[in-house]
């Protein structure tokens, strides 16, 4: 049906963004392709190696699966911030993240914990890391005769992943001014072997810094530090971009994102039961 | 026509792909007490119950809700006893202008079915999906918490 | 000279206990149909064409590509307009519906009618409109100057509005400490929750207005300033609205509606939307205060001064804001204010609750904290040595126009013999905020947890927590546009009804008015129902704005049910006591009653005291109207409310976040004519005030003056979990001379108290005094501008 229809065929999911941008106009589909009732696509799979979400999940079920898994706990503690109650049995993870907002929630914890996208097409499946899915506001890897079918959440075989996110916000329902996410997973041996950080709403697509990263892997559990980690956040917050709107100034989301970024690490590595001094 | 289910009653409505189902409520079937203000899902005034799930109408397309069941804020009362939530709201004047009360206590239900027996600051968390512009919050509190408890009397005298 | 008698109001039947409001089951059934909820048969749909620029004038239309639009009916462009201008409540609008010319991105320049919603929205936009560009102007001070743009054939600036006493001099020179302020406020949206629709249908010559409205009569003058029709051809039928504070009055595009409607020969709903509530039709002023302020080294205020700017935007023509500080502070003997009022091309400025209490109001708090601060005393105390208690005499007297010359007329315009029961008037008649600082500073625990200006109660990290305290007062109504009139009808069953145009915004006037109707006629309240909004069954009222229902119309309507209880008396001592002096009766219940039983213990039904009804012209009648048969007293010159609020915020001062962790309400309105009606409505102005203090400002863009939050998204309003669900309201209840039962006004102090305590408390918390709204931004920015003076 996209195929066929091409531009003029818009997927619509919970629909909660979808419905904005056609009143306001920023779309305007002939078609829509309900996709919210596929159950195929509503899933979330815990196995031993990776955690599965299907891109129809809605958010408020990722909320309720915070028993399943301590990853799945942080995921959930996320949605939570997103929109409103009644929003989201609408609203999706795929939907969110083929959404792209620069601001969205989700996607920072994705690309921190180095998830993948798992895109279903005509020609079969085929995988793009999280970091690679945003390509611009509103836009991402999917092309316009595919879908994304689920997000895969990678975890260690040889050690524990925990993760955090932080966001700037005013009231209790809103859109993040500025947020950050880090997952920080130790091996037995007690070392930090991987780090992934996201940073959302500096820049058009969500930032990683393999840089910042490298600079904490390689450090045992033990030896890190509130100053270390917070060398780490100010390396990883000179990649920001960020521009100046209505919600916050450059200056001040510049600055934030690293406190964000800071207060992610804090709590991951805090989550570990790593001692901060 | 679209076949849904609205307050225990099959209806029809219009099939144009167009419209919200809040629209489509209010315009079609007459149901008024579905409000809608900010009409982009912040303000909650037109939550409904689409198959039990608490949902803003007004980010839904009428199509979405085919062969689903919506219970809208004229579905809760029985006759003329108000469902016990309305009544805490009336007693504790959870409410100043009214307008946004039918989607609060719409959310209320949705809320109450999840945590029959919340603590106060669970039910100001659960509530914050709806806007009170005039500032009943604190009343609104009390009544969902006052509404759990008639609920919870209602089941216990029912065993 | 009546007397403080401090026992009215208590003990009564109806007045004074928390009765449910009589539209709680339509409200949470949803039945309750405000302005977007009516419809009339045969109606079509109207749209507004908006000018997309700050200020330009039409050099042509064409709708001919809107006409080809399936459902098209007609247009109404400037040329189908009476050029009458006409003028909305307190000057908050004034101007022609449309002549024209756009003076804000937004403003109304045409309007289409259609058959369905969708094919207005189509064709208002294939209305081509060519324009001639006018320089534009959007920031009060570049307004004022010589040469810049004009938007107004009045000229940009209003006359000063002033009040003066005393010699500021001699206050400057006996002051030991003196602060300075220049501080700017942005604008506050209303957000109205409800959004508004109107619907004007023509019947020959006379039109049918229905919509949501808080003063059916003043827009009822409005439709008949701009089309120059009698006022007896217009009905106004006012529905409840969504929440309002001051939005919805009178509006232009309920004017065009009339007009639309006139135009295509059909009844026409205009129903805006949210944007459109947001950005097109009112807001809060803009406004800027600079001053001086200064006390002795005991901390006695010797003077102020102050210069006040607010921006009316496009159709907004006040000079003044509330200068109700200026009688809470005004017990030092020498002060001068200036207000004055700018037009610019923003979308128009008017009164929102609180109007000035809210702003000049807080840097009057914020100056005499500093004050308080540099002599050392707690800001309780420094309250209750400043400001003014009953007895105390009133600063707006002093006004330089307006205000004392008004009231000094309608003083001599009323015959000696009916002044007699009047207050001192120009003193304050009751209450003062003593009372409320000593309750709640003992309830709050004020003098446990206060640990010094500027001082943290708490601090853990990045985590500062502070308290704060703030005082509010407002006037309870306003004379100088007209006496509020009720009337009550008691029908042959003994029920009755009372006609007040009041507002039906959420306040519970419905309820109140009727309560204090029941009380005075000895009737139970489900025997008193009351219409509010139709304007050819009411007499005219001010409606519900500056605080007034409860005092003015609440006055109005018991004086009607006191005329109404007086014939009812004359029949039934005629026809039922033998003759007794009526004054030996009373009324109990439904029943007439004499008040010495030992000498008539009958109980006559009013019923049957009806039923022996006659008139000396007509013969048999079948009801009793009353009306108020003496002049209200001019209560702006003594009677006040009063409101302190209590607050505790945590402040990240990394991240600048503020939360509000504890808040206790105290507030003097009199007798509560219904506590439960009355904490809501308090809590309501805690938490609005509390919004403008931290989150809600509209931004507009640089170039063009456009809203660029109208949507609630980007306009923060608080939630549930924004604010303590445990906040209290308490109640000094020191009964007014005049007010039914001893009750005073209520709205729009309260507002005040919160913002003043919730802006101190962040200073408590972190050492500095923040701009407002204390988004998280400007509290990181302060901090930071505060540590880089200091290094």
């Amino acid at each position: 049906m996209l195929a066929e229809h091409g531009p003029d065929a818009m997927i619509w999911a919970g629909g909660t963004d979808m419905t904005l941008h056609w009143q306001r106009e920023k779309v305007s589909p002939t078609v829509c392709v309900d996709i919210r009732d596929v159950s195929q696509l509503d899933f979330i799979e815990v196995g031993n190696d990776a955690i599965r979400i299907g891109a129809m999940t809605a958010l408020a079920t990722l909320e309720r699966a915070a028993g399943r898994h301590h990853i799945l706990k942080m995921l959930s503690d996320i949605t939570k911030l997103m929109c409103t109650p009644q929003t989201r049995t609408l609203a999706t993870v795929g939907g969110n993240m083929c959404n792209a907002s620069p601001a969205a929630d989700l996607s920072p914890a994705f690309v921190a914990l180095d998830a993948t996208a798992v895109i279903f097409g005509r020609n079969g499946t085929r995988e793009v890391t999280a970091y690679d899915f945003f390509v611009g506001v509103n836009r991402t890897a999917v092309a316009q005769d595919e879908i994304l079918q689920e997000v895969t959440i990678p975890l260690p075989s040889d050690g524990e992943i925990h993760g955090s996110y932080r966001r700037i916000d005013r009231t209790v329902v809103d859109i993040a001014l500025v947020n950050g996410s880090a997952a920080v997973t130790v091996g037995i041996d007690g070392v930090i072997s991987k780090v992934g950080l996201g940073l959302g709403a500096v820049a058009p697509i969500i930032l990683n810094a393999p840089d910042a990263s490298a600079a904490l892997e390689g450090t045992s559990l033990a030896d890190v530090t509130r100053d270390k980690l917070a060398e780490v956040a100010a390396i990883a917050a000179r990649h920001a971009k960020p521009i100046t709107d209505v919600r916050a100034s450059a200056g001040y989301r510049q600055d934030m994102v690293e406190v964000m970024l800071r207060r992610a690490l804090e709590d991951a590595i805090t989550n570990h039961g790593g001692k901060l001094r | 026509m679209t076949v849904l289910k609205v307050n225990g009653r099959p209806v029809e409505i219009s099939d144009r792909g167009d419209r919200t189902l809040a629209d489509a409520l209010r315009n079609d079937l007459g149901l008024i007490g579905t409000r809608v203000s900010c009409a982009e899902g912040e303000c909650g005034s037109c939550t409904i119950l689409v198959d039990g799930q608490p949902s803003t109408s007004c980010l839904m397309l009428a199509q979405q809700a085919e062969g689903k069941e919506i219970t809208t804020i004229e579905g809760l009362a029985d006759g003329d006893n108000l469902h016990p939530i309305q009544q805490a709201f009336v007693e504790e004047q959870g409410f100043q202008c009214g307008f946004c009360t039918p989607g609060l206590i719409i959310s209320a239900k949705a809320f109450l079915a999840e945590n029959p027996n919340p603590t106060a600051d669970e039910v100001a968390v659960g509530m914050s999906g709806n806007i009170c512009r005039c500032g009943a919050y604190p009343y609104i509190v009390k009544a969902v918490l006052r509404g759990a408890e008639k609920i919870r009397a209602v089941a216990l005298a029912a065993e | 000279m009546a007397k403080h008698d401090k026992n009215i109001g208590k003990g009564l039947k109806v007045v004074g206990h928390g009765l449910h409001v009589k539209d709680a089951v339509e409200k949470v059934t949803g039945t309750i149909r405000y302005g977007v909820d009516y419809e009339v048969q045969n109606m079509v749909h109207g749209r507004i064409i908006r000018c997309p620029h700050p200020h330009a004038r039409i050099t042509r239309i064409d709708a001919s590509k809107a006409e080809d639009v399936p459902g098209f009916i007609g247009i109404l462009t400037h040329d189908d307009v009476p050029q009458n201008d006409w003028e909305a409540a307190w000057f908050n609008y004034r101007g022609k519906v449309l002549d024209g010319v756009g003076r804000f991105v937004g403003d109304d320049m045409a309007a289409v009618a259609a058959t369905t919603p969708e094919a207005a929205e189509k064709a208002a936009e294939l209305v081509e409109i060519d324009y001639e560009l006018l320089p534009a102007v959007f920031c009060m001070e570049e307004a004022r100057k010589d040469g810049a743009p004009q938007i107004r054939d009045e000229g940009n600036e209003r006359d000063p509005y002033g009040v003066a006493w005393g010699d500021v001099a001699v206050g400057k020179a006996a002051a030991d400490h003196t602060v300075d302020c220049d501080i700017f406020y942005e604008s506050q949206q209303y957000a109205p929750l409800g959004r508004n629709a109107c619907i004007a249908e023509w019947m020959g010559d006379r039109v049918n207005v229905i919509t949501s409205s808080q003063t059916p009569s003043e827009l009822r003058d409005g439709i008949h300033e701009a089309l120059g029709i009698p006022l007896s051809k217009i009905r106004v039928q006012a529905l409840p609205s969504g929440s309002s504070f001051g939005q919805w009055w009178s509006n232009n595009f309920m004017m065009i509606a009339v007009l639309l409607a006139r135009k295509v020969g059909k009844a026409v709903k205009i129903e805006l939307d949210n944007e459109e509530c947001m950005a097109t039709v009112k807001r809060r002023h803009q406004e800027r205060t600079r001053g001086s302020m200064g006390c002795t080294a005991e901390g006695e205020l010797t003077y102020f001064e102050f210069d006040h700017l607010i921006d009316n935007g496009g159709y907004g023509f006040k000079d003044d804001v509330g200068f109700f500080c200026v009688d809470m502070w005004g017990k030092n003997g020498h002060g001068d204010y200036q207000i004055h009022g700018i037009n610019t091309n923003m979308v128009t400025a008017g009164c929102m609750r609180g109007v000035g209490d809210c702003t000049l109001g807080a840097s009057v708090e914020r100056m005499a904290d500093q004050l308080a601060e540099k002599v050392g005393i707690d800001p309780v105390r420094f309250r209750i040595k400043n400001q003014i208690v009953a007895g105390d005499e009133l600063r707006m007297q002093h006004s330089r126009h307006n205000i004392k010359g008004a009231v000094d007329e309608y003083i001599k315009n009323v015959p000696e013999h009916l002044r007699k029961d009047w207050p001192e008037l120009f003193k304050l008649s009751a209450g003062g905020t003593r009372a409320l600082l000593e309750l709640g500073s003992e309830h709050f625990g004020w003098d446990q947890r206060w640990k010094g200006w500027a001082t943290p109660t708490h601090s853990d990290g990045s985590i500062r927590r502070g308290i704060g305290v703030g005082t509010g007062a407002h006037v309870c109504g306003v004379e100088f546009e007209g006496a509020s009139n009720a009337m009550v009808r008691m029908n042959p069953d003994g029920s009755a009804k009372v006609h007040a145009a009041v507002g039906r915004q959420g306040a519970g006037a419905e309820t109140t008015q009727a309560m204090v109707v029941a009380e005075e006629l000895g009737l139970p309240l489900d025997q008193v129902a009351i219409e509010t909004g139709d304007t050819d069954s009411c007499p005219w009222n001010h409606g519900s704005l500056a605080s007034s229902t409860m005092y003015r119309t609440g006055w109005a309507s018991r004086e009607a049910a006191r005329d109404v209880k007086r014939q009812l008396l004359a029949i039934a001592a005629k026809e039922f006591f033998d003759n007794v002096d009526p004054d030996e009766l009373d009324v109990d219940d439904g029943e007439v009653v004499h008040r010495d039983p030992a000498k008539h213990n009958q109980r006559i039904r009013f019923a049957d005291v009806l039923s022996e009804l006659r008139s000396e012209t007509l013969g048999q009648t079948s009801s009793i109207t009353g009306s108020p048969r003496v002049p209200m007293p001019p209560s702006t010159t003594f009677a006040r409310q009063f409101g302190a609020q209590f607050a505790e915020v945590e402040v990240d001062v990394e991240t600048g976040q503020i939360k509000l962790l504890d808040f206790l309400c105290v507030q003097d309105s009199g007798t509560v004519v219904n506590p439960q009606v009355l904490k809501n409505q308090i809590i309501g102005a805690a938490i609005c005030g509390s919004g403008f203090a931290i989150y809600e400002e509209m931004i507009f863009d640089q170039e063009t003056g456009a809203l660029e939050n109208g949507n609630l998204l980007d306009y923060k309003l608080l939630r549930c979990a924004d604010f303590p669900h445990d906040a209290e309201v308490l109640f000094v209840e020191d009964p007014d001379p005049v007010g039914p039962f001893g009750a005073r006004g209520a709205g729009e102090s309260p507002i005040a108290a919160g913002i003043a305590a919730v802006a101190q408390a962040v200073h408590n918390a972190i050492g500095v005094w923040v701009d407002m709204p204390m988004t998280p931004e400007r509290v990181v920015a302060a901090i930071k501008a505060e540590r880089d003076r200091h290094t």
